[in-house]
């Protein structure tokens, strides 16, 4: 990769990067580049796209791959669930099922279910039932986020 | 079977066998009220042990067939044709038993009570738990807008 830096006498600093596909060292740099936020490489249509966490409804895991569910694309992710739910938990992430990953912020309604069962509605119409195990551990996070505790 | 499966299995059947007791004491604290209440209204102020027995007895056979059987249905998600068969059912169970322990002294009218005071405690059950439901889901939507409200604050 070529480096090329010039210094600048007045005026903002500026980071340009020019590049022919999305890599994992872009993608680092830019992480770096954006204040240290964590963002996420994706393939879809065999193009490689930069994933921003905010964008992303769910993650789901089919056949051991990995896919990031965005609101009109689905992109093919190289990292597994578990890394996925570390990587992002501070960001509203949250193990919903074995198989999926769900972000908090696209969640538009939630439903208490028979069986302490939750069944969550994600901003894209998509319903996804959460059993008892995570939905306690929903409820704790969201406990987290609640100024009033009552039960 | 991995450990892990075992450890789940172990779970959903703890998990099954609390809502079996949950739902023991609840229908055996309602059949009592209303032998309680029967035997006041013939002065009697003393109830058998052994009727307690066979109504916790039941109570708990029932509480499994509602639950292995029929899949709970006072928390059902809609009431429908299948919940009214199940709470008929059940209360028949309930009313079959009285009769059969004499309960009631087999009488006629009293027992027709009974079973009518069984699919009302059913029903009863069936709204609260749906209450219930419906106050956690406002109590989840609003723990969930604090929740976006706090991270979007934080960012």
């Amino acid at each position: 990769m070529k480096l090329t830096l010039n210094q600048i006498a007045e005026g903002e600093d500026e980071v340009v990067i020019r590049y022919q596909n999305m890599n994992e060292t872009i993608a680092s740099i830019i992480e770096i580049v954006g204040g240290g936020r964590k963002k996420l490489t994706g393939v879809w249509e065999k193009q490689t796209l930069l994933l921003k966490p905010e964008d992303i409804f769910y993650l789901e895991s089919v056949d051991g791959t990995t896919f990031a569910y965005l609101r009109d694309k689905v992109a093919k992710v190289d990292k597994s669930l578990a890394e996925l739910t570390l990587l992002f938990e501070s960001r509203g992430f949250f193990r919903c099922s074995k198989s999926m990953v769900l972000n908090i912020h696209k969640i538009s309604y939630l439903k208490s279910e028979p069986g302490n069962r939750i069944r969550a509605t994600v901003e894209n119409g998509e319903q996804v039932m959460i059993s008892r195990k995570y939905a306690k551990q929903l409820r704790q996070i969201l406990k987290g986020g609640a100024d009033s505790d009552e039960e | 079977m991995t450990k892990s499966k075992k450890k789940q299995r172990l779970a959903k059947f703890i998990s099954r066998e609390i809502t079996i007791e949950y739902k023991t004491c609840l229908y055996f604290s309602c059949i009592t009220a209303f032998y309680f209440a029967c035997l006041l209204i013939r002065h009697q102020d003393s109830a058998k042990i052994l009727t307690m027995f066979e109504m916790i007895l039941t109570a708990y056979a029932i509480g499994y067939f509602q639950v292995y059987v029929l899949k709970n249905p006072d928390e059902a998600e809609v009431f429908g044709a299948k919940e009214a068969a199940s709470f008929f059912l059940c209360s028949g169970l309930y009313t079959g038993a009285s009769y059969i322990f004499g309960w009631y002294d087999r009488i006629p009218a009293a027992t027709l009570l009974f079973f009518l005071y069984c699919i009302g405690v059913s029903l009863c059950v069936y709204f609260c738990n749906r209450i219930k439901r419906r106050i956690d889901t406002d109590r989840l939507n609003r723990m969930l807008a604090e929740y976006k409200e706090k991270s979007g604050r934080e960012r």
